[in-house]
């Protein structure tokens, strides 16, 4: 029998007051997307901290809510996406290259630049020995971690996942990025647990999530988005509220439509941020959310979630 | 070489990123790895690039850094030894 | 109702060993490595660290693959290059259920080593393109015509075996029916220098499994392998290499970079993909070891495949002084070679290997031993971030 899969626990670190907030409706539209850090001293202690670079830590900030909301100890397995992975250590260790040619190099950057650092570091912290998978894609880059969540999940050995989203900004990349002209970019990190099982608190339930490659105009999202609803047993009626990355009402316009890149900027796994919100929006309303990601070829990822 | 060890103490605690250690927190005899600061595989090398970049020394062999890095102190006598 | 087999039905590679699947089994039936010093990188280390590099510059990849000029990063270029090698060789029709899981962990670094300085002043832009580890994946897929799913893993050395663990679950949910599985890393001056920081590059062709070892040799390569279900190959008319019977991932949860030194995170995952078989240790034929080179590592999987060996002497070796380790590629490079050793029963020699470990008992395959049987392979891929892959390859009546 197919499992039931909550988000029974949820921590974002983002450009918006979210790492506790309880509604999505407190958040502000912003012109640039910086995250808002809290005081790390009141979630990682120092002789963890003194390792970490900033994407480390967001990340464990992130992770450690999301846990604790869910009352879980130690998760099962670990997946984390990131899209550019550990840009301020790579970035470090590249100058020190450059500076010391090529000479006596200190390690903590290297160490600390691959992209699954930050999944590795969960599992040290919660001594979780199973499954660990970074996916380091460009688009869909989060979804396709949620896709293999929601599959292991589905296996008889797998009742949690720690799933999470994460991207950074810094000082070069920022600039790097206004030489490509790309615009309106942001950072942050999202951190859920997955559970097979309800609690008291949870957000929503994950029911579906299907991709929909290379459509030609507007009516074949439409059509899309109507097939994936019925495969659901979904009435598009029911959908109150559409969570997306950009505006997408000329071709479903349900009551409400939350573009959540105008929240967080745009970043490879800012999909992360809109399963958050779409999550909290279940949550507070207590009806279903639908969450489509668009990629740069007219491609895109829908996500139902249900109470 | 008490001044070199008070220097040492300083430069370890920013090299390492100790934040809320101060000098005056750690005793120059007590066991840098393991117990006292606990330091692992990865802070002795930078502690290596520590004695390179700013005593420019290398050690002559391996198995001298578990006796070079024991303690603030016999990093000290080390670089006393050895520096020109 | 049970999982239906999923199958290796076919296979494309490019290493230090050659442009193909021949020049690898020829390379290791005759003991033939692929280390030496390098020709295209520009570092001060090229004389010091002996690497297992490709003899083909950027430009005559990109000429070999009849591309356009303009930017690229040398890992998308392998990557194609043994990507477009599977497909030929199966005379493969693209579809839209047929997939990419591909895995790197260099990405583009190799160029914005180069560029960097140029990126942050708004010049060489195009290479800066290049950089995100997906982006060879997305190259790679828009190259031979993927439309649908494709994604990118990184977890360091064991990413392409997470690759083919990923792949296979694909199939067997039903996203996919054919998934082409692997990964691509090239030399750069980021890993030299990177791996050189943490003192485990040994200035002489490496040792894996020799009490004298010093460390590792990095390598470059690109393989990428078809799988799907048996009934998926039998139907397209493909030779089935073997049958991807175990796999598993787990993580030592213990350290970012050292193993834990009874190899407890080794064990789990070896013994977690037997399971996932139904088999024992004592049914392998043979064992592929992750085996670098350095200290820390194969004493920690010695210690593994002691504890699992018992009473048993499986024979095991590692083929990394033959190709160098190349990181994001060595779980599917070595999956090949697993391949390779059902279908030709041979046991590669593990090179270099002469003073047995003091700590344990057991010693590797030092000669190339051709086989009566070979039935079962066990394949590690264990990687920073205490990252440990095990994958279990059986063979298949054709």
């Amino acid at each position: 029998m197919k499992k039931d899969i909550y988000i029974t626990g949820l921590g974002m670190v983002s450009p918006q007051n979210s790492l506790k907030a309880e509604n999505a409706n407190d958040f502000n539209k912003l012109e640039t997307f910086n995250c808002m850090e809290p005081d790390y001293k009141d979630f990682i202690p120092p002789s963890k901290a003194r390792r970490m670079s900033r994407i480390l830590k967001i990340s464990y900030v992130s992770a450690k809510v999301a846990l604790e909301q869910a009352g879980l100890e130690k998760p099962q397995m670990i997946n984390a996406a990131t899209g550019m992975g550990c840009l301020k250590d790579t970035t470090l260790f590249l100058q020190d290259i450059n500076s010391s040619d090529e000479t006596v190099l200190k390690p903590t950057p290297f160490i600390n630049s691959t992209h699954n650092t930050i999944a590795g570091l969960l599992a040290i912290t919660y001594k979780t020995k199973g499954q660990n998978f970074t996916f380091a894609h460009t688009e869909f880059n989060f979804e396709h971690a949620l896709l293999d969540s929601m599959i292991r999940m589905q296996e008889d050995d797998i009742s949690d996942v720690l799933l999470g989203g994460v991207d950074e900004l810094t000082e070069e990349t920022t600039l790097i990025k206004e030489n490509l002209q790309m615009q309106n970019q942001g950072e942050g990190a999202a951190f859920f647990v997955l559970s097979d099982k309800q609690t008291n608190d949870y957000y929503a339930q994950i029911n579906a999530l299907g991709f929909a490659y290379e459509l030609d105009d507007e009516a074949e999202l439409n059509e899309a988005v109507m097939n994936f609803l019925k495969t659901e047993g979904v009435d598009p009626e029911e959908i109150d509220i559409l969570v997306t990355d950009r505006d997408l009402s000329a071709v479903f316009s349900p009551e409400k439509q939350i573009i959540y890149t105008e929240y967080c900027g745009d970043y490879l796994t800012a999909s992360s941020f809109g399963l958050g919100i779409a999550a909290m929006e279940v949550k507070h309303y207590q009806a279903p959310v639908l969450l489509i990601n668009q990629n740069k070829k007219n491609s895109y990822s829908f996500v139902l979630l249900g109470k | 070489m008490d001044e070199l060890i008070e220097k040492l103490k300083v430069e370890i605690i920013e090299v390492l990123n100790l934040e809320d250690i101060e000098p005056e927190d750690i005793d120059e005899k007590d066991s840098l790895f393991n117990e006292g600061l606990g330091l692992d595989s990865i802070d002795a090398l930078e502690l290596i690039v520590l004695l390179n970049r700013n005593y420019n020394l290398r050690l002559e062999k391996d198995e001298d850094g578990i006796k070079v890095f024991y303690s603030v102190e016999s990093m000290a006598k080390y670089i006393t030894e050895h520096q020109k | 109702m049970a999982e239906q087999r999923i199958v290796v039905s076919g296979m494309g590679v490019v290493s230090a060993l050659g442009d193909n699947v021949q020049a690898h089994l020829d390379a290791l039936q005759t003991g033939k490595h692929g280390i030496t010093i390098t020709d295209y990188l520009e570092t001060i280390h090229k004389e010091t660290f002996p690497v297992g590099e490709i003899k083909h510059s950027n430009q005559e990849l990109i000429a070999m693959l009849k591309l356009p000029d303009g930017a690229y990063s040398r890992t998308e270029l392998l990557g194609l290059f043994a990507v477009r090698q599977l497909l030929e060789s199966v005379n493969y029709e693209m579809d839209n259920r047929t997939g990419l899981v591909s895995a790197t962990t260099v990405g583009g670094m190799d160029q914005s080593e180069r560029f960097f300085e140029d990126y942050l002043k708004g010049s060489n832009l195009d290479y800066a393109r290049r950089h995100p580890l997906g982006e060879s994946t997305e190259f790679i897929a828009s190259q031979i015509g993927i439309k649908a799913f494709r994604t990118t893993l990184s977890t360091a050395c064991s990413s392409s075996a997470n690759a083919m663990i990923l792949g296979a679950r694909l199939i067997h949910q039903g996203v996919l029916d054919k998934v082409i599985v692997g990964g691509a890393d090239a030399l750069s001056k980021f890993t030299i220098n990177g791996f050189n920081s943490l003192m485990i590059l040994d200035k002489v062709h490496c040792r894996p499994f020799d009490n004298e070892r010093q460390g590792l040799n990095l390598g470059e390569a690109a393989a990428f392998l078809l799988i799907e279900t048996e009934e998926s190959a039998r139907k397209a008319g493909r030779k089935i290499w073997s049958e991807l019977k175990g796999y598993a991932n787990t993580n030592d949860a213990y350290h970012q970079t050292a193993s834990s030194p009874e190899g407890d995170g080794a064990y789990d995952a070896m013994n977690q993909a037997l399971q996932k078989a139904g088999l024992q240790m004592s049914d392998m034929d043979y064992v592929n070891a992750h085996g670098t080179g350095t200290a820390n590592n194969d004493l920690a999987e010695s210690r593994a495949l002691q504890r699992l060996f018992k009473e048993d002497k499986i024979p095991f070796s590692s083929t990394k002084a033959y190709t160098g380790h190349t990181l994001g590629a060595a779980g599917a490079i070595e999956a090949v070679i697993s391949n390779l050793c059902i279908n030709h029963k041979f046991i590669p020699a593990s090179l270099n290997c002469k003073n047995p470990m003091e700590e344990v008992e057991i010693f590797p395959e030092t000669k190339m031993i051709e086989v009566e049987k070979m039935d079962n392979i066990l394949s590690n891929s264990f990687g920073f971030g205490g990252n440990n892959s095990a994958l279990v390859f059986s063979s298949v009546k054709n």
